[in-house]
C-alpha cells in the first residue's frame, strides 16, 4: 500500500497525543503534580499533537471541505465511527484543559485534579482510547489487505500509542526537573508488549492470506499475468501496488528493532537507576524515529489482493 | 446511507464467458466513451498524450496464461451483494440500490478519501484525480432504464458491443431468467470467494481442451507431431531405432 506521509503523520502522532493524555491523567489522578506551569503545558502539547493529526489526515482528502460528511456513517463505517470518538474525546479533553488553563498556578497548592477535573480527565483518557482503537480499525477491518486483517493490528496500534505516550511524558518530565526514572519499569512493561506484537504481526504478514492469482481469477493450473490492461502504471498500480520499501524491509524492521526498542531498552534501563533528565529525551527520541519507521513499514509491506491482477502470484 | 439492503429485489449483473472474450478491448473502449458523458463522467485523463498518460476506465482487460492456455479476462466492478466499498464508506456516498442491487457513488458527496478502493478486493473503483471523487462502474444505469435508446440497446455499453458475445447482462436473482440458467449450466463462478464479497457477476470458465480429438485427426493424415519435428533423415532413423 502507499504511504502516504499525511496519513502516516496522524496515526503516530494522534496516537502520541492520545498516550500523552493517559499518563497526564494517570499522574494527575493519583495525585502527582508536574511543577507549576508543565500540567497544562502537556496537556496543550498532548491537545496539539491530536489536533495536527486530525488536520493532516485530511490532507489526503479529494474535498477536505466535505469532511463533515464523514461523521454520518458510524453505523458501518470504522472511518466514521473514528472521526465521531475524535470529535466526542475533545468535549471532555477541552473542558479538562481549560479547567487547567484557569486554575493552574493554584493548582499546586490543592493537589493536582479537582472532582470536576477528575470526571473530565477520566472521561478524556477513555475516549483517547476509544479513539486509537477505531483507527486502528478502519485498518483492521479491511480483508482485502490480509496483512492489516488481524487482532495485532488493533494492539500494535493501543499499546505503541502508549508506549510513545509513556515516553513522551517522561521526556516531560526529565525536562520539568522530575524524576522519569519512577515510572520507568512501566516503560520497559510496554516495550515488552509492543516488541512481542510486532514480531506477531510481522508473523501474521508473512504468512499470507490464502489468495492467489488463481482464486482471483478461477482459471485453473498455474495462472500466470501474460500481459497487463494497461502499459502505463494507473491509479490502482500507485495506491496498491507500492513496492519500494519490501525491498528495504528488512533494512527497516533492523531500524525498528534498533530505534523503538533497542535503544529506549538502554535508556529506561538506565532511568531506573536514576540517570538524568535528558536520557528520557534522547530514549523519546529514539522512539519517535523507530515508531515512523514501524508504521512507514505498516503501510508499504502490506500487499493489496488486487496485486493479484497484476502480476503477484499470491497475497 | 451506506448500510447494506438485506436483499435487493433484483441482482442485475454481468456474466462474462473466458471461453469466448478475444481481448480486444472493445468493451472498455465502449464504456469509456459512453460513461465519458455519462451518470459518473467524464472520466478524466491526465496527460492522455504525453508520455505517461493515466486516466479513469471502469472496465480492464486482463491477459492470463497457463501451460494449456491464454485466456481473456474483464474486469470491471462486481457489484457485490456484500460490498465492503459501501460498508467502509464514512459519508454515505457510496450504495448500492435496494431495486437492482447497483452499487453507485454519489460524487456530490463523496470526499475522496479513497477508502472505498482500499477495501474492493478486485480494483473496480479508482480515483478521478481531476475531480477529487471515486469513480466506478454505473452498470450503465443511464442506459438500461434510458426509454430514449431502443430497447435491444438498453444494456451496459461493454455488452451491446462486444463482437463475440462474450458478455451477458441480466437479472442474477432470478433462478429462472436466462442468464441464472447460462450460469448454472456452464459452471459459473465468483472471483475470490474467500473474501466473502458474494458477488453478483459472474465468469464462465473456458471450456476442457480438444486438443486431443485435434491430435487424432492430425495423427490420422499422418501430420501429428512425434516429438521429431522436421530434424533430417538420419535423425529420424536414429529415432526410430532407439524408440524400439
Amino acid at each position: 500500500m502507499h504511504p502516504a506521509k499525511s496519513v502516516i503523520y496522524f496515526t503516530v502522532m494522534s496516537g502520541l497525543g492520545y498516550g500523552l493524555v493517559i499518563w497526564l491523567g494517570i499522574y494527575a489522578l493519583t495525585d502527582h503534580n508536574l511543577p507549576g506551569g508543565w500540567n497544562a503545558g502537556a496537556l496543550t502539547l498532548a491537545l496539539a499533537l491530536v489536533a495536527s493529526g486530525l488536520i493532516s489526515s485530511t490532507l489526503h482528502l479529494g474535498h477536505p471541505e466535505r469532511a463533515w460528511r464523514a461523521l454520518s456513517q458510524w453505523r458501518t463505517s470504522w472511518l466514521s465511527r473514528e472521526g465521531v470518538a475524535a470529535i466526542v474525546t475533545f468535549i471532555p479533553l477541552g473542558l479538562w484543559w481549560l479547567s487547567w488553563m484557569l486554575t493552574e498556578p493554584a493548582a499546586e497548592l490543592k493537589g493536582a485534579l479537582t472532582d470536576m477535573e477528575r470526571v473530565f480527565a477520566i472521561l478524556g483518557m477513555i475516549g483517547a482510547l476509544v479513539t486509537v482503537f477505531t483507527t486502528s480499525m478502519i485498518y483492521a477491518s479491511l480483508k482485502a489487505v490480509p496483512s492489516w486483517h488481524t487482532i495485532w493490528t488493533p494492539l500494535a496500534y493501543l499499546i505503541l500509542a502508549l508506549y510513545t505516550g509513556l515516553l513522551g511524558f517522561m521526556a516531560i518530565l526529565g525536562l520539568a526537573g522530575g524524576n522519569p526514572g519512577v515510572i520507568a519499569e512501566y516503560g520497559l512493561y510496554l516495550l515488552a508488549a509492543g516488541l512481542v506484537v510486532k514480531l506477531l504481526f510481522w508473523k501474521h504478514t508473512r504468512a499470507g492470506s490464502g489468495s492467489t492469482t488463481s482464486s482471483a481469477t478461477g482459471i485453473e493450473g498455474d495462472v500466470r499475468l501474460l500481459e497487463g490492461p494497461h502499459t502505463q502504471a494507473n491509479y490502482l498500480l500507485r495506491e496498491m501496488g507500492f513496492t519500494i520499501a519490501r525491498k528495504h524491509a528488512d533494512k527497516l524492521r533492523v531500524g525498528v528493532f534498533l530505534f523503538a526498542f533497542g535503544v529506549p531498552f538502554l535508556t529506561l534501563a538506565a532511568l531506573s537507576y536514576d540517570a538524568a533528565g535528558w536520557v528520557a529525551v534522547a530514549g523519546f527520541a529514539a522512539l519517535m524515529v523507530g515508531v515512523f519507521m514501524e508504521r512507514w513499514l505498516f503501510f508499504a509491506e502490506a500487499r493489496h489482493v488486487v496485486t493479484l491482477y497484476y502480476g503477484a502470484r499470491a497475497a | 446511507m451506506t448500510s447494506l439492503p438485506q436483499t435487493t429485489q433484483k441482482k442485475l449483473g454481468l456474466v462474462i464467458d473466458l471461453d469466448i472474450c478475444v481481448g480486444c478491448q472493445a468493451c472498455t473502449v465502449n464504456c469509456k466513451e459512453w460513461n465519458e458523458g455519462g451518470h459518473s463522467g467524464p472520466l478524466t485523463d491526465l496527460m492522455a498524450t504525453g508520455p505517461d498518460p493515466s486516466g479513469v476506465w471502469f472496465n480492464r482487460v486482463h491477459t492470463f496464461e497457463t501451460e494449456e492456455r491464454t485466456v481473456h479476462f474483464p474486469k470491471s466492478c462486481l457489484h457485490c451483494d456484500d460490498a465492503p466499498c459501501v460498508t467502509v464508506c464514512p459519508t454515505g456516498a457510496s450504495y448500492k440500490r435496494e431495486e437492482d442491487g447497483i452499487v453507485l457513488v454519489n460524487a456530490d458527496t463523496c470526499i475522496g478519501c479513497k477508502l472505498c478502493s482500499w477495501a474492493c478486493p478486485y480494483g473496480a473503483r479508482e480515483y478521478d484525480e481531476d475531480q477529487g471523487v471515486m469513480k466506478k462502474c454505473t452498470l450503465c444505469v443511464d442506459r438500461i432504464y434510458n426509454p430514449n435508446l431502443q430497447e435491444d440497446q438498453r444494456v451496459p455499453a461493454c455488452v451491446s458491443t462486444c463482437p463475440a458475445g462474450a458478455r451477458h447482462f441480466g437479472d442474477l436473482g432470478d433462478p429462472d431468467s436466462d442468464l441464472s440458467r447460462l450460469v448454472a449450466e456452464r459452471g459459473g463462478y465468483d472471483l475470490m470467494p474467500e473474501q466473502g464479497t458474494k458477488p453478483v457477476n459472474k465468469y464462465l470458465p473456458p471450456r476442457p481442451k480438444t486438443v486431443s480429438e485435434a491430435e487424432k485427426a492430425l495423427k490420422a493424415v499422418g501430420m501429428a507431431d512425434d516429438g521429431v519435428g522436421d530434424a533430417g533423415f538420419f535423425a529420424r532413423l536414429v529415432d526410430r531405432v532407439l524408440t524400439k
